[in-house]
């Protein structure tokens, strides 16, 4: 089942690695994660 | 001539990340180009649903939504949606969401595709946005979606004809599919020339530093 989380914009671990090269993706979805609530650096998380 | 910086947009018209994002992403892009000799930049808009498995008549507030979703309670989840409000104010958009209609968004994610066959996808995305953050339309139903097509010049018939038909769905599920392979897993979500990843509504100046470092990248890359 999936849901939708609203996240707090940025704290600056997120936002360090918020941009990264495509093939790094599978890291920053793991990094974000611990990050908790703000998974997605100002996002909506599916 | 220079070649173009393509940007591809995974977003979902119910993340109010997404509107805020392509508000920044916008601001982004103008302070790239204020250098006149800048790459021109082109943006396409791709499907993302944060939340498949919601009814299209679904019955409740986004906060009964939200409750129900993620267990958290009523007052948490209203503290958030004011805070979001006040970012979505900051950057010039008004947020209602004591009348948003909450829905599912997979024949809006069509209309989209319908545009951009026509060619106007990024007013579709603009107008979608506005009508479900700021007017409480509702994006469900394809009667609906064809009103909001005919707003933006399209023939409503013809909407309503492919909404009904799922004339679009491969495109939206292909679209999914590629979210998935890029391992996106939240929305906004920025491709930058096919290279570099951008995860939410990050501010501008970070939009155009990513288009820099392409531009500086390609100029590197040209032969001596």
């Amino acid at each position: 089942m999936s849901e939708t989380t609203i996240t707090t914009p940025v704290d600056p671990a997120v936002e360090a690695v918020a941009v990264k090269p495509l093939i790094q993706l599978t890291n920053i979805s793991a990094d974000a994660s611990a990050e908790g609530a703000s998974c997605c650096g100002g996002g909506c998380c599916s | 001539m220079t070649e173009p910086i393509k940007i591809d947009v995974w977003s979902d018209i119910a993340c109010p990340w997404c509107f805020i994002g392509k508000r920044k992403f916008e601001g982004g892009v103008a302070a790239f180009q204020a250098d006149a000799d800048a790459p021109e930049v082109i943006v396409e808009y791709h499907s993302y649903e944060l939340s498949p498995d919601t009814p299209v008549d679904f019955e409740g507030s986004e906060i009964d939504f939200l409750a129900e979703h993620k267990g958290m309670p009523a007052e948490q989840l209203r503290g958030m949606l004011e805070q979001v409000t006040g970012v979505a104010a900051a950057v010039g958009l008004e947020y209602n969401f004591d009348i948003l209609q909450h829905t599912n968004t997979v024949k809006a994610h069509q209309l989209l595709h319908y545009a951009k066959a026509q060619g106007i996808q990024l007013q579709a995305a603009e107008r979608l946005f506005s009508a479900y953050f700021t007017e409480g339309r509702h994006l469900g139903r394809a009667e609906d979606l064809a009103d909001l097509g005919a707003e933006l010049g399209l023939d409503r018939a013809d909407v309503l004809r492919s909404l009904t038909e799922d004339e679009y769905l491969p495109a939206v599920r292909a679209d999914q599919a590629q979210a998935q392979q890029f391992g996106i897993n939240g929305v906004p979500f920025f491709v930058i020339d096919g290279k570099y990843g951008v995860s939410g509504a990050q501010d501008p100046d970070t939009f155009a530093q990513v288009l820099q470092q392409v531009r500086s990248e390609r100029a590197e890359e040209i032969p001596a």
